[in-house]
């Protein structure tokens, strides 16, 4: 049982957050679902056969659930209410004050972790059931029967369920919420990003055909995939559930470990430094090489393309490397 | 009772404590004091739990807390500045407390708002610095934790506030069974305050003085040459103090070889004045950094 004060201490900062949340799963289903009903009864005048309407209105259905601006703008706030659970309590006084109280670090990170998947949970399901039964209730409902209403309601929970961990996790490592939300994004596409961006200087220097493309399992752990149940089984939520429960798991290890003499600062686990400096200062070089290649040397081959790439690379890596010696300044 | 066992603790790379042992009793005020950068407040928040030691650890009533969490409920830690509660109402801050601290008081949290013709309503921040500074005391005493941690509790307060504050602090230690540490550089304070002194230096226990004991210690004496201090006797005592040919020296009060040298050595002036902590921590601690 996770101590009441945890919840309400926790609740007094996320609170408008989380109605904040609430409003966008708001705004994206009933409300959405609304004016697609409107839309639809100007469209039907457009439809003279029957099974093409029928055809028009399966898709439309499912477009309704499909991810839309507000799904972005739903991600956004998942990782702004883990800064503000984990993140903007390290870079104030708050944090002495919570880590002073006679409370465990474990019931302390429990607490932020369930209270905001709840948040995302409830935000979710009471959306997304008022949106089905606008549809449901409209002239329009009898077409939900061709739906797989159980994957389009669990792959988006899923990839919210996900993507909540993996911030919660990078929160642990962060000192305060600036760096948590722009690490957040990062690692939400990381692992296709540097695969991407390592082909490409494979390819370039002729170690791979150009038209390589994504080894499966890192389309598997894209988690903004399963924002969407377009092309996704029920099956394959596996992954973002196993990803969330090793996320949760790791993050709260690590949060019973973080040493709090280095909150406020980029990182608190110094040890870590290194690997950073390095994987950012290696990630921008590559990520310039292939953006100096495809906007200057596009369609050439061969030396220029090499030499293009290695310019793209140098000037991108001593700016990172900037950047880097700067934010690793604040954790001296 | 705290006990505080090897105390270290490295941050980058640098040992801010280097072997801490000190024991806290219960219903006594001990006085943290060094230099900025000695590790007071380092000290503080490791005890306090929010640090972690490198090594060593810290036990109330033989139970880690850091193993057991649940024993601050003993330990309540005051920070400097009451910026973790702003947000909060007066109310908002009573019910928290009240759940987070099984014997928090909210009677006495009200009555002695009412003394302090403190406001019992509305949000904290819009008191005065002061205010503040009454108010995290009174509501850290109100808990009814047997030890609470302050860490310099009256560090940029006006002289009246201050005087308010360290009244409100030995009152209730007298009248409760509560213990109380303060870190403080302000050594005028802590000596009307205190009955024990902890003295850091570069992270480790310089001494750990007995108040009732401390001052018979020491004699501040005041002298006066025809030309200078015999260099011979410079050795034996420290100099307070010199002006022209007026000294003003400490003397430890058992070396009576020194003083009967003093009193032989012809001075044009020969007097006793009282003795202050301030007096020993400059001689024995150098500077005048302790007391601003």
């Amino acid at each position: 049982m996770l101590p009441k004060a945890l919840w309400k201490k926790e609740w007094k900062h996320v609170s408008l957050i989380a109605w904040g949340i609430l409003i966008i799963f708001l705004l994206e289903y009933p409300f959405k679902a609304s004016m697609k009903i409107e839309e639809w009864k100007e469209e039907r005048e457009h439809y003279v056969l029957d099974w093409e309407w029928n055809n028009f209105l399966i898709h439309q259905m499912e477009y309704s659930f499909t991810a839309s601006v507000f799904t972005v703008f739903a991600v956004v706030l998942i990782i702004v209410l883990a800064g503000i659970l984990i993140g903007l309590e390290r870079s104030s006084k708050r944090h002495d004050f919570s880590l002073a109280l006679p409370f465990s670090k474990r019931s302390m990170f429990l607490t932020k972790w369930v209270l905001g998947f709840a948040t995302i949970l409830f935000s979710y399901t009471v959306s997304f059931w008022l949106g089905y039964l606008v549809l449901l209730r409209s002239e329009y409902g009898y077409v939900l029967t061709e739906l797989d209403v159980t994957t389009i309601f669990f792959a988006p929970l899923a990839a919210y369920f996900v993507i909540f961990s993996l911030a919660m996790l990078i929160g642990t490592i962060a000192g305060d919420m600036r760096s948590q939300v722009t690490l957040s994004f990062i690692f939400l596409f990381f692992a296709q990003g540097f695969s991407i961006i390592l082909l490409h200087f494979l390819a370039t220097h002729g170690l791979i055909y150009f038209d390589y493309v994504l080894p499966p399992f890192l389309q598997d752990i894209f988690w903004p995939t399963y924002l969407t149940s377009m092309n996704i089984a029920i099956a394959d939520l596996i992954y973002p559930i196993i990803g969330g429960v090793i996320f949760f798991i790791v993050g709260m290890l690590l949060f019973e470990k973080a040493p709090a003499e280095h909150s406020g600062e980029f990182l608190v686990f110094r040890s870590l430094h290194p690997i950073f400096a390095f994987g950012i200062l290696i990630s921008s070089a590559l990520a310039g090489g292939l953006l100096m290649t495809t906007m200057i040397s596009f369609g050439f081959t061969g030396g220029i393309n090499v030499l293009s790439y290695w310019i793209g690379a140098i000037v991108a890596g001593g700016f990172s490397w900037i950047i880097i010696k700067r934010l690793l300044q604040i954790s001296k | 009772m705290i006990v505080v066992e090897n105390l270290v603790k490295t941050i980058r790379r640098q040992k801010v404590l280097k072997g801490i042992d000190i024991t806290v009793q219960q219903g006594s005020i001990t006085g943290i004091v060094g230099r900025n950068g000695a590790g007071k407040t380092t000290l503080l928040r490791t005890i306090a739990g929010i640090i972690n030691p490198t090594k060593g650890n810290v036990t109330f009533d033989g139970k880690s807390v850091y193993a057991f969490p649940e024993v601050k409920q003993n330990i309540v830690f005051v920070p400097d500045t009451t910026d973790a509660l702003k947000q909060y109402s007066i109310k908002e801050i009573v019910s928290l407390y009240g759940l987070i601290y099984s014997n928090f008081d909210s009677e006495y949290f009200y009555s002695l708002l009412r003394r302090f013709s403190m406001k019992e309503t509305g949000k904290i921040r819009y008191f005065s610095k002061g205010q503040k500074a009454l108010f995290s005391l009174i509501l850290a005493f109100s808990t009814n934790a047997k030890f609470l941690l302050l860490d310099e509790p009256t560090d940029g307060l006006d002289v009246i506030i201050k005087k308010e504050i360290l009244r409100f602090i030995a009152g209730e230690v007298a009248e409760r069974d509560v213990s109380v540490v303060i870190s403080s550089h302000r050594l005028d304070e802590l000596e009307a305050l205190a009955d024990h002194i902890i003295v850091l230096k570069d992270g480790i226990v310089d001494s750990h003085l007995d108040m009732e004991s401390l001052k018979q210690k020491y004699r501040k004496l005041q002298v006066a040459y025809e030309n200078h201090l015999p260099d011979g006797l410079k050795k034996h005592l420290d100099i307070l103090h010199n002006s022209g040919r007026v000294y003003i020296i400490l003397v430890p009060s058992d070396d009576e070889e020194t003083i009967d040298l003093l009193q032989k050595s012809n001075p044009l002036l020969y007097e006793e004045l009282p003795l202050s902590l301030e007096d020993i921590f400059v001689a024995k601690l150098g500077g005048d950094s302790y007391a601003s």
